[in-house]
């Protein structure tokens, strides 16, 4: 009789903040007696458990998910309850408790082998007596044939065939996958590997007299385990509202095309843009209010075109751990945005081998690749993504059939490159190197307007490259510090030819930037620990312009477009900005914890401009600007499975720079945020997630048409800080980890967004309002390596302008109107639903997916343009049916 | 950038907007002002002193108001009434009111006459398309109502600072309603905006003088906006300068639409549209050229003061604006700058419909000419479409 036992760990995605950096290790295994009523029957099987390991390794609960009976089940519960681990570990957490499931199988052995070698773990160890070792003649690796990954546990049986009988003997792999034989009799043999969850295989192999045969196997896998994703570190949760996805578990939902970042569009708060364009809509406010943080410095811009391209993310997901969204109360470590956070965290390279992907799909191509620099660890790993998108090519020809007369051309390419390396041989200290980068070009190009004879058009580039070295301290598991300086240049370059005047108009502005950060966790005591730090970041932005100027004369109104005169300008605005911010966690009794944080914020303007510069004087004399954020969050723990929690805060960010350029009088937006809400778990991968929130922005900069006159010149006030906002609702997350074949969550949120100046009452809508907002996403495991996915959308609509009079100006031949406030355009609704299909070879699979938009073709208004004299809008539909069909090898 | 995008997507067959230039409603497709620029006082001493200019004759004379009126069927018939928008409260600043329709009545804003001294709020109803009155009858008589001086007055019908220098803009409204029609329409009664420019010479002075001078009480004030700074650095030889021009401004005439001129597909040679010769027959699917043609004398070259108290030289461009009831046009806008008298450059395309009933379709095509400084003129062009 022998056992097999097979450990699975995933690790885990579902609530950090922190990753498990270090899983659980067997280091006690209890052998489960063979049950038996099962003997006696001749049946093997496969007990599935979770277990419950506290901080110390030991099993405190034995759960059981999948039974097999016949008194399988007594036997492995009673013997993992006297497990021991190692124990897990959640970088400056330290040793944390987690949940696992580990699978305890029984495997009855043939009574007649004569052999059993091991070499896999002390585990399964052989029952039979030892003979004297002979030397290994026989030896492989098992691996999951098209991922390469190391079978554990497999068990490895030789049918030596004699004239007479036929003798058999196993041996089980290790963690590594090997196995090995001793003294195996010269002469082919059959070879049987079975493992759990694989498909048998039978091959034959000749052993040959004073040489040693080497092999390997590749175990297809006969089922998709559906408990791939298992392990949940209960870590405690900061954020009231933080949702950490991985982009295994959302890399095929329908509608990212591949991109998992594109999947925070679904979760509650984030509102839905026309044609699905990557703009971060959070609790109503505008994008700019949002801030995307990549291992912890503020990215320039999350997706390609600023949004507008809509498709495609800068950063490669595969090259990312983990992506963490706030709507809002986030702590104080990050600032200077006012609404939600996206956080990227890159990953660690793979250091077992060389890992890749190659991507092609409508849009363009894509390779990744991850692994060791060489078989010394201490020489570190590397990981590599690269894309180009051809989106171009294929525009021209879509318009081209349709036989438009304009020209769109937009391309993109994009890189992240890291490098880790340990420093010193040991885990303490860590060295990265990160480098990335984006390059969109858009070429935009209308018909010949009349009164400049020359194409209308729009010549756009825009690209930023990063270099972010950083280094990590770890004396010990509680304990953490990281310097990360970083140093940065962003482009962008806009022409415009043959304006409505004639004109050619151009602006570029580019920027220099670096500065550093410093981030470390400390335990005080033994129930408060200090988060703290900062940052010091200077910006040399270079704007070099060829602008209309504010008209010198204020021209009668004519049906003709203004003679604008064009003015090159030329300004150097040197920017210091500078933060420092310290968070405790206070843990008074056990069921409570509490986060209070304070963030203090120095920005520093000055500008070196012309005299007749379009830049505001007064940011030529120079301006300070401070701010102040206290911060507050707590969760208290009331049962097992439900968790309150409540937060508080203060969030400021400046004013955007080409707001600040035209006023630069303009103070810190303030927005104050609370939210309040439970957790609960409804059994074991169920969650429900409900938040209450509201978030008040004051000081909201409001364009302004009027005019001023400074140091005796009329210029534009442009705007003014006498907006404000507000956003309340309520938000809810009911989300179903890897269960049953079965991965999605129903997100909803209930809100209003709305905004007024000073002196109004509250009553206008913002343009992203939107009352309910649903999204149900489910991915099901079909088997045979299928997968079926779908993304249900349903939306209130809005930002539908209303006429409240119209009438014609004989001077301008054209007609104006007054509006009333944004009426509800009619709901969105669509259903989006991707198949997806494996095939897998020895070393590598081809995966190709399906992509279907619009399944019954719902005729969405994305956004609507008013007719010449307002009597109507004309609606622009969304996007129709439409399969998108793409292709993915990895290695 | 979203025009564009909008262009991409329209040209791509995504949607389809209505045309501008297609009578497909009703329309107002002109509203003249003659003259389209009035002075306050017949003849004040420029450089005067506040006391000397309003101590001036005014200069009262009516002007003329009319609204060309477009429609689906070419014999319907309308009324039309004409008004602006004033306020009721005396002690408002702003007492002349002739602001934006619609008249906000929570401001107190209402419709009011085009009369002078009329007590009631009875607006001026006309059967006909054309009113006569005097704007500085009004002025007057609301300056009178108001209670407040004659500087401050002037500053409160200022939209902008820089019309102080450059002219008021007085804005009248029309209201035209369908009254009979074969062919019933989405709009039966439409509002009509146009400016009357006043420009005073004396009144433009004093402005200069006061900036100059710093006098910042004597200066008119428009809320939002520090007018005293605007032209506080003038020196001595540049006001003489602009006084020069002041006593030597002419004030901005009416374009003068001398004819239309035809030239058929495939012809090389133009013909002059001459109305009484009856309307224009086309086949059904014919195409044409139009162009205006207009006096040398209308390309005025004309000088206004910048907001650096610069004088600044420009020319007229001429605009016209087609419009038609049945086929389509290749422009609904075509212009012509001053230095550039090459009529048959600025063209637009007409192409008689195809798709009517019986054997012959009576139709209409609107010509109308703009300065870009308020004044205009028109054609109504005739047209029969045979199959």
């Amino acid at each position: 009789m022998g056992l097999t036992c097979t450990l699975l760990l995933a690790l885990v995605a579902q609530q950090p903040p922190a990753q498990l950096t270090k899983p659980p290790e067997l280091v006690q295994y209890v052998e489960a007696p063979y049950p038996a009523e099962a003997e006696e029957l001749g049946l093997e099987g496969t007990v599935v458990l979770t277990l419950d390991v506290d901080a110390e390794g030991l099993v405190q609960r034995v759960e059981l998910v999948e039974s097999a009976g016949f008194g399988f089940d007594e036997a492995a519960m009673n013997a993992a309850a006297g497990f021991v681990f190692s124990p897990a570990e959640a970088g400056e957490l330290g040793p944390v408790p987690v949940k696992i499931t580990y699978r305890y199988g029984f495997v009855l052995q043939d009574p007649t082998a004569t052999t059993t070698a091991t070499v896999a773990t002390a585990t399964a160890a052989d029952p039979v007596a030892p003979k004297p070792p002979d030397p290994i003649n026989f030896r492989g690796t098992v691996l999951e044939a098209g991922f390469r990954k190391p079978v554990a546990f497999a068990n490895v049986t030789v049918s030596i065939a004699n004239t007479a009988t036929v003798t058999r003997t196993s041996t089980q792999s290790d963690d590594a996958g090997r196995f090995a034989f001793r003294g195996l009799p010269a002469g082919q043999h059959v070879v049987t590997v079975r493992a759990p969850f694989f498909e048998r295989l039978d091959t034959k192999e000749r052993v040959r007299d004073g040489e040693v045969l080497e092999v390997v196997y590749f175990a297809t896998r006969a089922e998709r385990d559906p408990y791939e994703v298992v392990v949940r570190a209960k870590l405690p949760r900061k954020e009231v509202s933080r949702t950490t996805l991985r982009f295994e578990d959302v890399e095929r939902l329908p509608g990212t095309q591949g991109d998992a970042i594109r999947v925070v569009q679904n979760l509650p708060g984030v509102s839905r843009t026309p044609f699905g364009v990557g703009l971060l809509v959070v609790r109503g406010a505008p994008p700019q209010d949002t801030g995307v943080f990549l291992d912890g410095h503020r990215l320039p811009l999350l997706f390609h075109f600023g949004g507008l391209g809509g498709l495609t993310s800068v950063v490669y997901a595969r090259a990312l751990e983990g992506i963490s969204f706030a709507p809002g109360g986030f702590g104080p470590r990050q600032g200077r945005i006012s609404a939600g956070i996206v956080e990227l965290d890159t990953k660690f390279a793979a250091t077992d081998r060389v890992h890749g992907e190659a991507v092609v799909d409508i849009a363009g191509a894509s390779v990744f690749l991850e692994g060791p620099v060489s078989s010394d660890p201490n020489d570190g790993a590397f990981t590599i993504a690269l894309r180009r998108s051809y989106v171009d090519g294929v525009l021209a020809g879509v318009l081209s059939a349709l036989d438009a007369s304009a020209t769109l051309a937009p391309r993109y390419y994009d890189y992240q490159v890291r490098y880790d390396r340990p420093v010193g041989g040991d885990d303490k200290r860590m060295f990265s190197l990160l480098a990335y980068g984006s390059d969109d070009e858009i070429l935009l190009l209308g018909s010949t307007t009349q009164a400049s004879g020359a194409p209308e058009g729009t010549q756009s580039r825009t690209f930023f490259h990063r270099i972010n070295p950083s280094f990590t301290y770890r004396p010990d598991t509680s304990t953490w510090f990281r310097i990360s300086p970083i140093l940065g240049y962003d482009f962008t370059n806009t022409q415009t030819s043959g304006d409505p005047s004639g004109n050619n108009i151009q602006f570029r502005l580019s920027n220099v930037n670096g500065g550093v950060r410093v981030d470390g966790k400390s335990p005080l005591a033994e129930n408060l620990r200090l988060t703290a730090g900062g940052d010091f970041l200077y910006f040399r932005f270079d704007t070099d312009s060829t602008l209309p100027v504010f008209p010198a004369i204020r021209d009668f109104p004519s049906p003709l477009p203004t003679d604008t005169a064009l003015r090159e300008d030329k300004v150097t605005v040197p920017a210091v900005l500078g933060s420092a911010y310290a968070e405790l966690e206070y843990q008074p009794f056990e069921a409570l914890r509490i986060w209070p944080g304070v963030r203090f914020d120095l920005y520093s303007f000055d500008a070196v401009a012309d005299v007749n510069s379009a830049v505001d004087p007064r940011l030529v004399e120079g301006r300070s600007l401070f701010g102040f954020d206290p911060r507050l969050s707590a969760r208290y723990t009331l049962t097992d499975s439900v968790s309150l929690k409540a937060q508080a805060g203060l969030y400021q960010q400046p004013p955007l720079p080409t707001q600040f350029y035209v006023n630069a009088d303009l103070p810190l937006l303030k927005a104050q945020q609370y939210s309040g809400g439970f957790e609960w778990k409804i059994i074991d991968r169920l969650s429900l997630d409900l938040v209450g929130f509201h978030r008040y922005q004051s000081n909201v900069p409001r364009f302004s048409g009027d005019t001023e006159v400074v140091d005796g010149v009329v210029r534009l006030v442009g705007f003014r800080p006498d907006g404000l906002r507000r956003s309340y609702g309520a938000e809810m997350l009911l989300k179903l980890e890897k269960r049953w074949g079965l991965f999605g969550w129903i997100a909803y949120t209930l809100s209003r967004s709305e905004f007024r100046r000073r002196d109004e009452e509250w009553g206008r809508n913002l343009y992203f309002d939107q009352t309910h907002n649903v999204n149900v996403v489910a991915s099901y495991d079909l088997g045979l390596n299928w997968t079926l996915s779908m993304r249900f959308r349903y939306v209130t609509g809005g930002g539908l302008p209303t006429t409240t009079y119209r009438h014609y100006d004989a001077d301008e031949d054209q007609y104006d109107r007054e509006t009333g406030d944004l009426q509800r355009a009619p709901a969105f609704h669509q259903l989006d639903v991707r198949i997806d299909k494996r095939w897998i070879f020895d070393s590598w699979y081809l995966e190709a997916y399906l992509d279907i938009n619009n399944v019954y073709n719902r005729s969405n208004t994305e956004i609507y343009v008013p007719s010449f004299d307002f009597k109507e809008e004309v609606a622009i539909p969304s996007l129709p049916f439409f399969p998108l069909i793409g292709f993915k090898g990895v290695f | 950038m979203r025009r564009l995008l909008v262009l991409l997507l329209a040209t791509s067959g995504c949607f389809e907007l209505p045309d501008e230039y297609r009578i497909e409603d009703l329309r107002i497709v002109e509203v003249r002002a003659e003259p389209p620029e009035i002075p306050f006082f017949r003849s004040a001493p420029i450089g005067g002193t506040a006391e000397e200019v309003f101590a001036s004759d005014l200069a009262n004379e009516d002007i003329r108001m009319s609204v060309l009126t477009a429609h689906p069927d070419l014999d319907a018939e309308f009324t039309y009434t004409w008004f602006r928008c004033a306020r009721e409260n005396e002690n408002d600043d702003r007492v002349g009111g002739y602001g934006r329709v619609p008249c906000e009545p929570e401001d107190d804003e209402v419709e009011a006459p085009l009369v002078a001294d009329s007590d009631d709020k009875e607006l001026i109803f006309r059967p006909e398309p054309a009113y006569e009155f005097s704007p500085v009858d009004l002025l007057v008589n609301d300056l009178l109502n108001s209670g407040s001086d004659q500087v401050g007055f002037v500053g409160s019908l200022a939209e902008d600072p820089r019309d102080l220098f450059s002219g008021l803009r007085l804005n009248f409204h029309v209201r035209t309603v369908v009254t009979d029609a074969a062919i019933s329409v989405d709009t039966p009664s439409l509002d009509g905006r146009k400016r009357v420019v006043l420009f005073d010479p004396a009144i433009v002075a004093l402005v200069l003088q006061a900036a100059r001078d710093g006098e910042l009480g004597a200066v008119p004030m428009v809320q939002g906006v520090d007018i005293p700074s605007l032209c506080t650095n003038v020196s001595a030889g540049q006001y003489g300068t602009l006084l020069r021009y002041l006593q030597t401004r002419v004030p901005n005439q009416s374009p003068d639409y001398l004819e239309l001129e035809l030239t058929r597909e495939g012809a090389t040679s133009t013909v002059a549209y001459d109305p009484r010769q009856g309307p224009i027959e086309l086949d059904a699917g014919e195409s044409l050229l139009l162009a205006g043609r207009v006096s040398d004398e209308s390309f005025e070259t004309y000088r206004v003061i910048d907001d650096n108290c610069e004088l600044v030289e420009l020319d007229e461009t001429m605009a016209w604006s087609w419009f038609v009831v049945d086929g389509e046009l290749s422009d609904h806008i075509t212009s012509l700058e001053a230095e550039r008298r090459d009529f048959s450059g600025h063209a637009t395309r007409y192409t008689a419909p195809t798709d009517f009933e019986g054997d012959e379709l009576r139709t209409r095509i609107y010509s109308v000419l703009r300065d870009g400084r308020g004044g205009s003129d028109s054609l109504v062009i005739e047209v029969v479409v045979g199959r």
